[in-house]
């Protein structure tokens, strides 16, 4: 495997008049062809801006971008557009040319001055269309697409350049949850499948700590990188996700909302049915507890479950039940 | 917004397309020559076309006048009208690509206001005049001049409304900085040309309406040697144009060199619109109207098709124009009202159909 991104005491920002305004400074990371990065970290955390400098449509403040072993600064444009493509979050809305066409437009840096398309540009364009599972669109005018379709067409695009390297700025923003998983999915397989290495921001940290092969996490002006699981053991997601009123929980490998003097309940009972009173619990505030606690929920296997409290003893067969069981007994003054 | 998108979509996308650029072009061709053959024979002299069709084969006409009106007078004014309606549609085009603006044209945006103050620094500040409306003038060297100011003119206003669109992303605020400007030009304009001649006012105002008979035979050679040169530009660059159609980000990132793009775009663009100013004066509308007319004749944002369907489709129009303004008596009506009527409903038409500034021509 070869060295696909190297990021070299790389420091990005914004130059204003005089004065630097340095994002993300000090980044040493690489990125092996293969491999599959999801870049993380909350709003305004730079990741837009790092994103933007290793596609060199803004100037690193510092230190440099390699490419396949090239620094970025010394490529002509065309010669840097069949090394990376980019899928940005820019609307990406073109009306009466049809999917075909607009992927073909990726070939534009391999074609000569004449323009023609070749058999090589041809094949390129139907093997971009095929690697997104998007070749039953090519005929189809771009306006008609749905999100999640025009997002595929818009990453063959960006395939059709033949890049070493794809770059893009939260590819899952604005697509249904069924959406977001097939590209995430997508991203893993052009990664795997065909030797790409993939960078792509994302607010879907599920989806990213289950797709990606190495996590970076952008927060308090450094980069986090590690493999999903290390991130998530040593606590840095915890700490640069977490807010004062959301928590990520390491197990759950997903947010919660803090409730300030939230109280404890246990849940008894196994597999789906015991998750789901404990979801069920937590939505109403209390957190669950493996110890004693003055609430009990046992969720029994055909769906049935009881509830303990000081005030007494229900049960039910439905979760809204349950639900309205649990609220009632939250509203009941603390012993 | 999705539902909105697939109503539109449903009532005009599936059937045509694909097969339909090809059939358009060369029908366009022949309505062209069809139109072209036809202007020919209007006038204030009327001359049948058969006879139109014999002089042009090198026959002569049933009179001996015909032939000279045909060769003289007809000829070069239905060449300047078609290269004139060319023009404006393909800088339309350019600049509606390159400024991602479905409502730019070098009129609406003030271009050929920069290239009148041009034509108006040489012509009143001289007093030396141009084409058939100033009159016999300086000569090659005037024309050239007053070429050169409008050109320049069309520059100093280009580059601004570049800069400009690039800051404000809404197509229509763009385009009332363009009338703005337009306007303030214009008052420039009427103040420089306080204290001029009587006479050479009402000329600069006959201009101002419009026409294509102020290229004579003998001004053709500069005439349509920069038209040409202009819409070589489009030609030469449609696969820039194509990748332009997403967005200048991605054009880059496919590889375009987007700066060296703009340069050669904003000087086709200045070059057409300073020409067709310069000698026909500042043409109201057609320009941005040719353009959407192309899209919905030919069912294509491509620009390999577009760019050569908006030069048959601006020459037929601006031949048509000048046929209609015809029709009142020779010269009477002014070429502007004409074309004003044609391009401002497609200007409507265009602002009623943008879904929250996203434009889908």
């Amino acid at each position: 495997m070869s060295t696909a991104i190297t990021l070299e005491h790389l420091s990005v920002g914004y130059r204003g008049r005089g004065a630097t305004h340095a994002v993300l400074t000090g980044l040493d990371l690489a990125v092996e062809a293969g491999a599959f990065v999801c870049l993380l970290g909350a709003n305004g955390t730079g990741k837009s801006t790092l994103l933007r400098t290793l596609a060199r449509m803004q100037k690193p403040l510092a230190g440099r971008v390699l490419l396949s072993g090239v620094d970025i600064r010394t490529l002509p444009q065309a010669a840097l557009a069949r090394l990376v493509g980019l899928v940005l979050t820019e609307r990406f809305d073109v009306a009466a040319l049809d999917v075909y066409r607009v992927v073909a437009l990726g070939r534009y840096a391999h074609q000569g001055w004449s323009g023609r398309m070749s058999d090589a540009d041809h094949a390129a364009v139907r093997n971009a269309l095929a690697a997104v599972g998007a070749s039953h669109l090519a005929q189809r005018d771009c306006v008609e697409l749905s999100d999640g379709e025009r997002q595929r067409v818009n990453v063959a695009r960006a395939l059709a350049q033949e890049p070493a390297v794809l770059i893009l700025d939260e590819p899952t923003a604005h697509l249904d949850a069924a959406s977001r998983a097939e590209l995430m999915a997508l991203l893993q397989e052009l990664a795997r499948g065909h030797g790409l290495a993939v960078v792509a921001s994302t607010h879907d940290i599920d989806l990213a700590l289950r797709s990606a092969d190495a996590i970076w996490l952008a927060s308090a002006g450094r980069v986090l990188a590690g493999a999903p699981e290390d991130l998530v053991s040593d606590g840095s997601l915890g700490r640069a996700l977490s807010t004062g009123s959301v928590g990520f929980v390491p197990e759950t490998r997903s947010f919660r909302l803090w409730r300030p003097g939230g109280r404890i309940a246990r849940v008894e009972g196994s597999g789906l049915p015991a998750s789901l009173a404990a979801a069920v619990l937590e939505r109403q505030g209390f957190e669950i507890v493996a110890g004693d606690a003055p609430i009990l929920v046992e969720a029994g296997d055909d769906g049935a479950w009881a509830l303990r409290s000081p005030e007494g003893e229900v049960s039910g067969r439905s979760w809204a039940s349950l639900a309205a069981a649990v609220r009632s007994v939250a509203r009941a003054p603390p012993p | 917004m999705s539902a909105e998108t697939t109503i539109e979509v449903a009532a005009v996308a599936a059937p045509r397309r694909r097969t339909l650029p090809a059939i358009m072009l060369p029908a366009l061709g022949v309505l062209f020559v069809a139109v072209f053959l036809l202007s020919i024979g209007r006038g204030s002299v009327a001359i049948p076309v058969d006879q139109v069709v014999a002089i042009l084969l090198g026959g002569e006409g049933d009179r001996a006048s015909w032939s000279v009106i045909v060769m003289d007078v007809r000829i070069p004014r239905a060449i300047t009208a078609a290269l004139s309606g060319a023009a404006l549609g393909v800088a339309g085009l350019q600049m509606q690509t390159l400024l991602r603006n479905p409502l730019a044209d070098p009129f609406v945006l003030g271009i050929s206001s920069g290239a009148s103050l041009g034509v108006a620094v040489v012509v009143l500040g001289t007093g030396s005049t141009v084409g058939a409306v100033f009159g016999a003038g300086l000569g090659l060297t005037g024309d050239l001049a007053i070429t050169a100011a409008a050109i320049i003119g069309a520059l100093l206003v280009l580059i601004p409304v570049l800069a400009i669109s690039a800051r404000v992303r809404n197509p229509a605020t763009v385009l009332v900085v363009g009338l703005m400007l337009g306007y303030g030009i214009q008052g420039f304009v009427s103040i420089l040309s306080a204290g001029t001649s009587p006479e050479l006012l009402q000329r600069w105002m006959f201009w101002s309406f419009g026409s294509f008979t102020g290229v004579t035979a003998n001004k053709l050679p500069i005439f349509a040697p920069l038209i040409v040169l202009g819409i070589a530009v489009a030609f030469l660059t449609v696969r820039q144009l194509n990748v332009l159609l997403l967005s200048e980000n991605y054009a880059r990132s496919m590889g375009l060199n987007a700066g060296r793009m703009r340069i050669a775009t904003l000087g086709g663009a200045a070059v057409l619109a300073g020409t067709v100013t310069a000698f026909c004066g500042p043409i109201a509308f057609l320009g941005v109207a040719i353009p959407h007319i192309a899209r919905g004749v030919l069912g294509t944002s491509d620009h390999r098709l577009l760019v050569p369907g908006v030069v048959l489709i601006g020459a037929i129009l601006a031949i048509a124009a000048q046929m209609i303004a015809l029709l009142a008596g020779d010269g009477v009506l002014p070429l502007n009202a004409v074309t004003a009527l044609i391009g401002a409903p497609v200007v409507v038409a265009v602002l009623l159909r943008s879904r929250r500034g996203a434009f889908v021509s």
